[in-house]
């Protein structure tokens, strides 16, 4: 084979995505807001619609003949769908059609065709394109089940080591996995080039997969769904009770098997386990496309068009009983109709629900002998099974098959780990006992006394499972991540700031000062979210009891860490991801700076309870937007105040940290990383470049104000809205206490203040707030029914 | 006393504003444009001989700053050095400006004035480009700052103004207001502006171009009681004011030209109508929609009439609601009032509002050979202003 280019020679500058569906407009969402312009193409439509002709819409216009893929471009662009994380990232995406804009694929160094699955469609599709292609540029198919060889012969030979197959997940944004698929004389510098591309540029989860039907994460899910519904019939279940049995109960996800069915498309699922069960009956594998073959019943709601949620109705449906309240029905197979949901109960299975993690959860109810437990563990052993069969057929090892499960089908554990979890040697033993084959790569695993598939606890998310622990805190621990680079991993309870993880975080920046070698500290968190704000419970404790004193205390406890991370004498970086809340978003503000995975939610939600943010917030979150403006020296600061004032009364929460940057979270310093399993690393390399740079102590400086004048301003729009009945007297308090901030206290408009002013008036509104009974109940109400009061 | 009579007239089609046809344009550019119009009527007139111009406008700056009527004036009578200046009472300014100017020349200090009003909401919002309250006032007397949306609000509660009368004023509005473009009157009183716009050119270049408007832009024709009755309200939850039983914010300049009767008869111009009265009455500022029950009847005292005299009303609709309280607390016949729609159909652009009312209720006076006609409005802040004027045959 030849391939001359290294990998490092490859680049991606520009892209183009013909096919402008669900997928392919979301690809090209996805590309555009990794920074790269796309060229989006489609067909032309086959004729003109109805309006065209009452708009005297010609078939010459633009607006007939780039239809598709400008109707593709703004849905995936509309803010309210919120596909693409940046609208203005839609200026990178260009339209046109397959007929007049073949010259626009010239200076593409991807393209990627993304339309039917039919082989013959793709292959002529490529034959119309590849004279338009830039010599050397990569060309994929994004398909799930078509033989990438096979579309491949379609092609040049000197063009086929260019062509891969390149498997997103719906949607492309949050679905974590991405299959690369190499046709039989794809380039291997090139592959491991689109795996950097796909992890790094894209934030993908990438798998390499073996050109088998399916390959790897729809191989194997959709096996197990199959199973499941053949399962059903056997154990005499009803579709409700399916999904109890198969959701978080034993890790994954709550949507369990039918509601995932609806979320996908029944369609969906329809034609890929065809697909297989076509391929397998071709190569003569009739017991194996046996196990591909989908229940009567689903072929009638196939037939009837019960697709799920695309059609108003799957396994599932939405209605109103006749009084106009909401219900939620579930498909009967037996009946053929729509039923009322009744809630399953299963005694076994609520006690095995009670377990901290899955491993508790799936142990309690696989063993159990009772009908459910049967059927998780003839359910568990028949997929475990398969993969370990299809392994070595379909994978290059079988770590990729548990991430290709949890990236592609958010499961929390990966058929292997699901083993280790449940204890390989005892289940081997029990499907021996039970008859059944087992592969013979297990049995020599065990045989050479490899009881599990991994050395660590797969369930174990903890950083420190990556990273040597320098210091255990309990409920933080601080990691090295070498280099001189420290990390404080935070594991608090519900991701919330106690009083202790605040002193261990103190403790840590000490270390880091303090110790020559150390250069920087990162502040991360392994689970879904970074920090979601101040611990209430401590909080409802001291107000319960009447602890005023501790209560007005606590804001300066927060100054004291704020400041603290603000001015460090060496760099501290927050590596955020999730949710970043309260005083989790406070923290992060006064960090040296932020590396954001691009799924971050952060705002100043304070006034949900009934107090404005206490620990500096509102104070570095008006220095940053008033920093943004200084240079043009406009004389009016009052929008910019207002601005501040208005996303902290209203609690707004970025969309994620696009939308975070915009709304002046995340400075233009502050990084954007795409892919969650890569932010700890590119945070350390963030804070590697800040200290080789020279990091000095930050110095602090006054802000200037809007003062009364910009106060009155803000006391009007408060008023206003009181008149309005849109808040309550209490809301009043809260929205002037916090316009008094904003505004720097009783000041004259242009007056210099010190950060030291600013917390003082912090503090100062916090104290009589955080001592009301209103406050108290919002709190109490959180913390009871996790839906904010209004009082 | 002298006479003051207005000799010329016209206005501007209303647009819709922040997004309608002179969304693009600049307020001293459609104003000139009035002006021009206004003045090709009375071709005797030299314009050496304008002794002043008085522009109405409620938020007087940026490019409506910079003493507007004078911008205008340089705009539309270049190289004459004629004085002017901008009068801004909120809602009434289009109509102070005809009092001042009419006043003047019946003290004889005055000979020729041109009056008028120019707002483009789309250009200036509501409140100015900068809300900037006092903040002693605020403290002590907040409800000197209440905003107009919760004075209906409250009016509306106070005089018993439901929801559905007001869908019901609001979507009369809209039928006398079809009915009257249908027929054709609002051409008698438009004068044809270009206003801005843009396009995209064969080398994807943005340039701007120019389009005539010749038409009232909010009016509704499938304006129904089931379309008003979906719109939520905005102003205070749980009440009764929407959108759609309210003035829609818009851009629009009139003017008219005034001298006196001596004047007239020596440059040989046909005086259309005589002011007669003019009345300015204060009210608490969160009542401020009820502004023309103070005033109607001051202005009528002044001028020695009574409610029946007046063979049309043109009584601004800020809100429905305020209309509605206006109308029945003061007795008004309805046949009479807004015979042509208001503004919940047509649009009310603040400044503008006084001398387009006049400019409608003149007209409508002639083509109905009624011999008085009223202009009234509330006045934000907490205020009322009435006029009378007389056809003259």
């Amino acid at each position: 084979m030849d391939c001359i280019n290294k990998t490092t020679s490859f680049s991606i500058q520009k892209a183009a995505v013909i096919g402008a569906g669900t997928m392919g407009a979301g690809i090209a969402a996805l590309v555009a807001d990794a920074g790269i312009p796309v060229i989006l193409l489609d067909i032309v439509p086959p004729k003109l619609t109805e309006e065209d002709v009452i708009k005297g819409v010609d078939t010459k216009s633009r607006t007939f003949r780039d239809r598709f893929a400008q109707g593709g471009k703004e849905r995936v662009c509309d803010p309210k769908r919120g596909t693409i994380y940046d609208p203005e990232h839609a200026t990178l995406i260009t339209v046109g059609n397959l007929e007049d804009d073949l010259e626009l694929l010239r200076d593409c160094d991807w393209v990627v065709e993304v339309i039917i699955e039919d082989l013959k469609a793709k292959q002529d599709l490529l034959e119309k394109i590849r004279t338009y292609l830039k010599p050397g540029a990569f060309i994929s198919s994004n398909t799930s089940g078509v033989s990438i060889t096979g579309i491949a012969q379609g092609l040049p030979r000197e063009m086929r080591k260019q062509f891969l197959g390149t498997h997103f997940f719906n949607p492309p944004r949050y679905m974590h996995l991405l299959e690369l698929i190499p046709g039989q004389e794809t380039c291997p510098d090139r592959m491991a080039f689109m795996k950097e591309f796909g992890e790094r540029v894209l934030g993908k989860g990438v798998v390499v997969a073996k050109d088998t039907p399916n390959f790897i994460g729809n191989r194997i899910g959709v096996y197990k769904s199959v199973q499941t519904f053949q399962l059903m019939l056997k154990y005499g279940y009803d579709v409700e009770t399916v999904d109890y049995l198969t959701g978080p109960v034993v890790g994954r996800p709550r949507s369990a098997s039918f509601g995932t069915t609806d979320m996908v498309g029944l369609d969906i699922l329809y034609h890929v386990a065809g697909n297989v069960r076509e391929k397998l009956l071709e190569a003569g594998n009739t017991e194996e496309a046996s196990a591909f073959e989908l229940p009567q019943f689903i072929h009638e709601m196939y037939q009837n068009r019960q697709l799920g949620n695309k059609t108003k109705g799957g396994f599932y449906m939405k209605a109103s009983d006749p009084s106009g309240k909401k219900v939620k029905l579930v498909w009967d197979p037996e009946r053929k109709e729509y039923v009322p949901k009744k809630g399953v109960k299963i005694p076994i299975v609520e006690e095995a629900l009670k377990g901290r993690n899955t491993r508790e959860r799936l142990n309690k109810l696989l063993w159990d002998d009772s009908d459910a437990g049967r059927f998780t563990w003839e359910s568990t052993k028949g997929f475990l099974l398969y993969s370990a069969e299809k392994a070595e057929e379909i994978a290059w090892n079988y770590q990729d098959i548990d991430k290709a499960m949890k990236w592609g089908y958010n499961w929390e554990l990966g058929p292997f780990e699901t083993w280790d979890v449940i204890g390989v040697e005892r289940s081997v033993q029990r499907m021996r006992d039970e008859g059944a084959a087992i592969p013979r790569w297990i049995e020599e695993r065990l045989g050479r006394g490899e009881t599990s598939f991994y050395n660590i606890d797969p369930l174990d998310r903890r950083l420190s499972a990556q990273y040597p622990t320098v210091k255990e805190y309990g409920d933080s621990a601080l990691l090295d991540l070498d280099d001189g680079v420290l990390c404080l991993e935070i594991r608090t309870k519900g991701n919330a700031i106690n009083e202790s993880f605040m002193e261990h975080l103190l403790d840590a920046l000490d270390l880091v000062e303090q110790t020559p070698a150390y250069r920087a500290l990162v502040l991360a968190n392994a689970g879904t979210n970074f920090l979601t704000g101040a611990d209430l419970t401590q909080f409802l404790k001291n107000a319960e009891a009447g602890n005023y004193e501790a209560l007005k205390e606590s804001p300066r406890r927060f100054h004291k860490v704020s400041l603290r991370l603000k001015y460090a004498q060496k760099p501290v970086i927050a590596a955020v991801a999730g949710k970043v809340l309260g005083g989790g978003l406070e923290f992060a503000l006064h960090c040296s700076r932020v590396v954001a995975h691009a799924e971050s939610y952060m705002g100043l939600v304070e006034v949900g309870v009934g107090i404005i943010p206490g620990g500096g917030g509102v104070k570095e979150y008006l220095y940053r937007c008033m920093e943004k403006v200084k240079p043009f020296g406009f004389p009016d600061l009052n929008p910019v105040v207002q601005k501040v004032w208005k996303t902290i009364a209203t609690a707004t929460v970025s969309k994620n940290a696009f939308d975070a940057r915009h709304m002046c979270f995340l400075r233009d310093s502050d990084r954007i990383v795409m892919n969650r399993d890569q932010l700890v690393e590119e945070a350390k390399k963030e804070a590697l470049r800040m200290s080789v740079d020279g990091f000095h102590q930050t110095a602090p400086k006054p802000v200037k104000v809007t003062g009364i004048s910009g106060r009155a301003a803000l006391d009007y729009m408060i008023s206003t809205m009181r008149k309005g009945n849109m808040i309550s007297d209490y809301d009043v308090e809260v929205l002037s206490a916090l316009a008094r901030v904003v505004t720097g206290g009783d000041v004259p408009k242009g007056t210099l203040v010190s950060e030291r002013e600013l917390l003082d008036l912090e503090a100062e509104g916090n104290a009589k707030l955080i001592v009301t009974k209103q406050a108290l109940e919002r709190v109490r109400a959180i913390l009871t029914t996790g839906k904010p009061l209004r009082n | 006393m002298k006479d003051a009579v207005i000799v010329a007239l016209g206005r501007s089609a209303i647009g819709k504003a922040p997004k309608g046809v002179f969304r693009l344009s600049r307020p001293e550019d459609i104003g000139a444009q009035v002006l021009s119009g206004v003045l090709k009527q009375v071709p005797q007139l030299d314009a050496r001989h304008i002794d002043d111009v008085i522009v109405g406008c409620a938020f007087p700056e940026a490019e409506q700053g910079m003493n507007l009527a004078k911008i205008v004036i340089s705009k539309a009578i270049p190289g004459v050095d004629i004085p002017g200046q901008t009068v801004n009472r909120f809602c009434s300014s289009g109509l102070q400006t005809i009092a001042t100017a009419a006043n003047a020349i019946m003290a004889g200090q005055a000979e020729v004035i041109i009056a008028g009003g120019i707002e483009l909401m789309s250009t200036i919002p509501m409140g100015g480009n900068i809300v900037a309250p006092n903040p002693d006032l605020i403290q002590s007397q907040p409800d000197a700052y209440t905003a107009m949306g919760i004075t209906a609000e409250n009016v509306a509660e106070q005089y018993g103004v439901t929801r559905r009368m007001q869908d019901e004023f609001s979507m009369e509005s809209h039928r006398r207001a079809n009915a009257a473009r249908t027929e054709g009157k609002f051409a008698q009183e438009i004068i044809p502006v270009e206003a801005v716009t843009t396009y995209v050119d064969e080398t994807g270049h943005t340039r701007m171009g120019l389009r005539t408007v010749a038409e009232d832009e909010g009016i509704r024709p499938q304006t129904t009681m089931e379309s008003l009755g979906k719109l939520h309200t905005v102003f205070k939850l749980g009440g009764t004011v929407t959108p759609g039983n309210s003035s829609q914010t818009s851009d629009g300049a009139a003017f008219v030209i005034l001298m006196s009767g001596e004047k007239a008869a020596e440059l040989g111009v046909r005086p259309i109508a005589k002011f007669i009265s003019f009345a300015v009455a204060g009210v608490p500022s969160e009542l401020m929609g009820i502004g023309p029950i103070a005033a109607i009847p001051k202005a009528l005292k002044i001028a020695g009439l009574r409610q029946e005299d007046m063979d049309i009303i043109e009584l601004n609709e800020a809100f429905a609601a305020q209309s509605l309280a206006c109308i029945n607390t003061l007795g008004l016949d309805q046949k009479k009032v807004n015979v042509n729609g208001g503004a919940i159909a047509m649009g009310h652009p603040l400044g503008c509002t006084g001398s387009l009312l006049t400019v409608k209720v003149i007209r409508e006076l002639q083509r109905r050979d009624g011999r008085y006609g009223m202009v009234s409005m509330c006045i934000g802040g907490g205020m009322g202003a009435a006029g009378v004027f007389e056809r003259l045959p």
